[in-house]
């Protein structure tokens, strides 16, 4: 893997404070313990989960990640590394 | 219109679980017709879009994970999918990635644009009991009673259902208030309908 957890928090806490600025809200108020989930709207997630890849190169494969109805960045950032690392 | 009885002894209904490869193609027709305008995007193949609904079916932790099939000889005429309902918004995520990566690069980009400008409306619906995310029947059974069968076959072993349905789809709701649901919520474009199981005490 590239990235580690912090490096990787680090750039989607970039990539979703530029999509609440979008939808008019204050990016200072994002921080690596925001739930997403409950911050943007489902494909609002779902673009922000594509330029990761984007950026990164990381495949994300959502149905093989533990993603629940509350996560935040930090957890986020966790399960990609996790569903990445080689088995 | 076609009568029920003629065909009441031919069909069967499968957990989708048991798809056939075979199958998948036109089980995704079916599903695309349930949602047209999620899917019926304009400059996007259909039968593109239906290979990238078709790997989808079944998928864990989509919206088609759950469901029944309604089968005649070798053809599928029906489809329900259901959820816990409290997968929902997860569920919406995983199912809309997985055609995304499926699509061509120049389709997955339409189809990007397309779920931006995708107004949903749907409102919050209860997080217990399951979601029907799915339901219809092949356009030559409609008339027959083949769509409450398959709603009774899930209502024997569900009894908390919510669902959303289109406000001009007059058909639908009154199926729907047939087989026992009630108007919860109204959004602009969608009702949120729910069995008498999920309606909040008076």
């Amino acid at each position: 893997m590239k990235y580690n957890v912090n490096e990787l928090q680090n750039i989607i806490l970039d990539i979703i404070k530029t999509k609440v600025v979008q939808i008019g809200c204050e990016k200072n108020d994002v921080t690596i313990n925001t739930d997403i989930m409950n911050t943007l709207d489902s494909f609002g997630i779902l673009d922000s989960i594509m330029e990761i890849e984007e950026k990164t190169g990381i495949n994300i494969d959502l149905a093989e990640m533990n993603i629940t109805s509350k996560m935040t960045i930090q957890q986020l950032a966790q399960e990609i590394i996790h569903s990445n690392a080689p088995e | 219109m076609l009568q029920n009885n003629k065909y009441s002894t031919q069909i069967e209904f499968i957990s989708i679980s048991n798809i056939q490869e075979k199958q998948r193609i036109p089980a995704a027709y079916l599903i695309m017709e349930s949602l047209p305008d999620y899917y019926y995007v304009p400059n996007i193949d259909l039968a593109e879009m239906s290979r990238a609904v078709a790997v989808v079916i079944g998928k864990k932790n989509s919206e088609t994970e759950n469901g029944i099939l309604v089968i005649m000889g070798n053809n599928i005429i029906g489809i329900l999918t259901y959820l816990p309902a409290e997968k929902l918004a997860t569920a919406q995520l995983i199912g809309a990635q997985s055609i995304l990566k499926k699509l061509s690069p120049s389709s997955a980009r339409i189809f990007r644009q397309h779920l931006k400008n995708y107004n949903s409306d749907f409102k919050k619906i209860p997080p217990a009991g399951i979601y029907l995310s799915r339901i219809t029947v092949q356009r030559n059974y409609r008339g027959t009673t083949i769509a409450f069968r398959l709603m009774k076959t899930l209502l024997k072993t569900h009894n908390a259902v919510s669902l959303h349905v289109n406000k001009n789809n007059t058909r639908a709701i009154n199926f729907y208030k047939k087989c026992g649901f009630i108007i919860l919520e109204a959004g602009k474009q969608y009702l949120t309908m729910t069995t008498t199981a999920l309606q909040p005490p008076v």
